[in-house]
């Protein structure tokens, strides 16, 4: 298979965009992209999208992807997998071009999430990943689905709330200097614990919020990637996973085997292992999953998560910095945005030019968990050579 | 005809002395509370349900009370409207083997009894007469939800009740149920623990009879619904009494729908479901492996298609639970959700948890599988089971 390099990223800022619609969003997005690529890049060079979206606010995805953009000329394919719809859409575009079958891709993840009144969202959002006989009805709504799991992580391992609380406190820190960061405030281990609570050990304060938001990469093959830039950086590892969709058919609800598969496939392509990673951005969708993916993605043993968040290695300056960008917990949830923008993040990083830019990592991993739990996705970066 | 054995259920709520059904307890949801533990231990060959004031008339879940009750698809089970004299009226005219239940759900007399019938043994039951008068002191019509009531109590002692008494009144004790304590009292009738007017206090009037707190010999039961009623000759022997009747807790603290919504439904989905969800059937594969919900490819061994229908137990131990906060329009809320590792099998089962307004359920902690209403979805019901922990709330809170 052949070199796969990232070479424009772009997206616009995260937040409540009552005033785009799917249509305005694609197209800034893409012009930001496109913006970026040292040398410049035409839309006409682009030989083929993936669209990473979720929900299909403004109707027929890929279709209105190809009009608002210009790309009626070329293959479009729209991508939902869950809360993994944005790695999953990069992992599509990188096999396409290793291939050989095409030189220069579009991965452009995009959701509105704020399109339908709050009341009706966790119904809607539950009509996407519920079976309609048996889970639907019982109310599962998305931070239940997580918080499920890291109650039963908590019980066994003996990890508490103020636990919890750092890794809000932590990304909330991170956003504050990020100017597309939804969430751009500090908070307090006591104000997280204080918070209105939603589900379990969840309160408001340890929760994503509910963002509309667009993301893109320019991918391009190793043969024609400087043309674009002589700083590419490099897509060495794509993994996906999959788990079962019924938490009753989970055998074991401390981890996410989802999360691990699509880790074991990643880190295996790029020839790599956890300890090699410098930088990640990581699906925290809920404070308590963060420390989840800490252990499924091999940054430390099982139930040592803690210890991790206490000792502030994955704060900015640490040994391993995770989710520096804010992640979902303060840059924002637009899920098909969520992990193409972990890649932007993550490119900008590896070039040196990111807004809380870290010393000189070579490594960086993306990773999203979705849906009932049940798919993963892991992208893995490398820093552009010399 | 004789009473075999007895279950009686009241929902945990409480209002002013008085129990009120939860969100998701209805007359089905009762019957099942009432006559599950009976259905258990016994041979059942059919089931008359009786009520006053049914909540779902057509379309009501007979197949869903026949599943819940471990019965399959083939039991007689058959819904009929009444009130208290009525329900005597069922008791003393069904065969063995049928399992007569009585509901009430009006508000402030919520509960449900169930009686199984047995040719000897028990308590024994003898026709001692009935009254058909006519005075309609409370008056409901289909789909109202307010009687026309004449409220005037002297005018219903005078020319109903106390007549009436008269005339079904025994040489021995006499009691009377379908009227309140108190005017029980006025009417001459000896003192019941009945806490309810309804068909099922029938039930709870039984079960004192036959617990030793009535008086020695033979007994006249009165059954009365406004200007008409039922009498019989109850012997007074000791029978096996049910009960599951927990400490009654504020109705305030009750999970309420604070935003309705219409929830999709898809009937398909429903049909595929029902008989494992409400007959709570797992699928047991040849290599052994159970599954819940059933799934076409076995867990263990990777094969498709070998699996058997296989009974759960309804008793079980929870492997997580987190109880959500945030109100969901078109759910009672705060709810709570569990993963209850089911006994005898390695199957777990995702359940709302019942009366957690009550109390909520803790990881490691024991408790049954109830069936609840789970949802009204386009308004179909749709029913599930429930998690409700061993653990009394009131009793917890007393010893704490």
């Amino acid at each position: 298979m052949r070199d796969v390099a990232v070479v424009g990223a772009g997206m616009v800022p995260f937040g409540e965009r009552f005033d785009q619609g799917m249509k305005e969003l694609l197209p800034v997005t893409l012009a930001n992209a496109l913006a970026s690529v040292d040398k410049g890049m035409e839309r006409s060079e682009i030989q083929a999208a993936w669209f990473g979206q979720l929900q299909t606010s403004d109707g027929h995805p890929a279709g209105v992807l190809a009009d608002s953009c210009g790309l009626l000329d070329i293959p479009v394919t729209r991508i939902e997998n869950q809360c993994a719809t944005g790695n999953d859409a990069v992992r599509n575009a990188t096999l396409a071009i290793a291939s050989g079958a095409i030189d220069v891709a579009l991965v452009i993840g995009a959701d509105k999430t704020r399109e339908t009144p709050s009341v009706s969202t966790f119904w809607d959002w539950m009509g996407l990943a519920r079976d309609r006989g048996w889970d639907y009805p019982l109310g599962l709504i998305a931070p239940a689905n997580f918080a499920l799991h890291v109650a039963r992580y908590m019980h066994e391992y003996d990890v508490r709330p103020e636990h919890l609380a750092m890794v809000a406190v932590k990304n909330h820190h991170n956003a504050v200097t990020n100017p597309i960061a939804h969430l751009r405030m500090e908070v307090t281990v006591e104000q997280v614990l204080a918070a209105p609570r939603v589900v379990g050990p969840f309160g408001v304060l340890d929760c994503t919020p509910q963002s509309d938001g667009a993301a893109a990469l320019l991918l391009a093959s190793a043969e024609v990637a400087d043309r674009y830039t002589d700083h590419p950086v490099w897509v060495r590892g794509v993994g996906l996973g999959l788990d079962r969709v019924m938490h009753a058919h989970k055998a074991d609800m401390t981890t996410f085997p989802a999360t691990t598969k699509a880790a074991k496939a990643a880190y295996s392509m790029a020839g790599i292992g956890p300890s090699d990673i410098d930088v990640a951005e990581v699906h925290d969708c809920f404070s308590g999953v963060e420390l989840m993916d800490y252990e499924d993605l091999g940054f430390c043993e099982r139930g040592d998560a803690k210890k991790l968040i206490e000792s502030g290695a994955t704060k900015i300056g640490g040994s391993l910095p995770v989710n520096p960008s804010g992640g979902l917990k303060a840059k924002g949830h637009p899920p098909g945005a969520t992990g193409v923008a972990q890649c932007v993040e993550l490119f900008e990083q590896l070039r040196g030019e990111a807004c809380n830019q870290l010393d000189s990592p070579r490594w960086g991993l993306a990773h999203n968990i979705g849906g009932p739990t049940a798919v993963s996705a892991v992208t893995i970066l490398e820093a552009p050579r010399g | 005809m004789s009473v075999a054995a007895l279950s009686l259920y009241r929902p945990v709520w409480e209002s002013r002395g008085q129990r009120v059904a939860g969100p998701d307890e209805d007359v089905l949801t009762l019957a099942v509370a009432a006559a599950r533990p009976l259905a258990e231990q016994h041979p059942v060959a059919r089931v008359v349900l009786l009520t006053s004031a049914p909540d779902v008339l057509e379309g009501f879940g007979t197949g869903v009370v026949a599943r819940a009750l471990g019965l399959g698809d083939a039991a007689p089970v058959e819904l009929r409207i009444g009130g208290a004299d009525a329900a005597l009226g069922v008791l003393l005219e069904a065969a063995a083997g049928t399992l007569v239940v009585g509901v009430d759900l009006a508000p402030g007399s919520a509960a449900a009894g169930a009686a199984l019938m047995a040719d000897g043994g028990g308590i024994l039951l003898s026709e001692a007469g009935s009254v058909h008068g006519s005075l309609p002191m409370r008056v409901r019509h289909a789909g109202a939800q307010l009687a026309a009531v004449y409220g005037d109590g002297r005018v219903e002692r005078e020319l109903a009740t106390a007549p009436l008494v008269e005339r079904l009144r025994g040489e021995g004790t006499t009691y009377v149920v379908g009227a309140s304590p108190s005017e029980a009292k006025r009417l001459g009738a000896a003192p019941l623990p009945v806490p309810t007017r309804g068909p099922a206090g029938v039930f709870f009037a039984l079960a004192a009879l036959g617990s030793g707190d009535a008086a020695e010999g033979a007994a006249r039961l009165v059954a009365l619904d406004a200007a008409s009623g039922r009498a019989a000759d109850v012997s007074t022997t000791s029978v096996e009494v049910l009960r599951d009747e927990r400490p009654g807790v504020p109705v305030a603290e009750r999970p309420s729908i604070t935003q309705p919504v219409e929830i999709p439904f898809s009937m398909p989905a429903y049909a595929r479901a029902f008989e494992a969800k409400i007959g709570l059937i797992a699928a047991t594969c040849e290599c052994g492996a159970t599954s819940f919900p059933p799934r076409q490819l076995c867990l263990e061994c990777g094969e498709t298609e070998r699996t058997t229908p296989t009974p759960l137990a309804r008793t079980g131990e929870v492997y997580t639970y987190v109880k959500v906060h945030v109100p969901i329009p078109g759910i009672a809320g705060p709810y709570g959700l569990a993963i209850v590792s089911v006994d005898d099998t390695t199957v777990r089962v995702l359940a709302q948890v019942a009366d957690v307004g009550a109390r909520e359920a803790r990881i490691g902690e024991r408790g049954q599988l109830v069936l609840r209403r789970v949802a009204v979805r386009e308004g179909v019901p749709d029913y599930g089971y429930a998690f409700r922990s061993d653990v009394d709330a009131v009793e917890e809170r007393k010893s704490a």
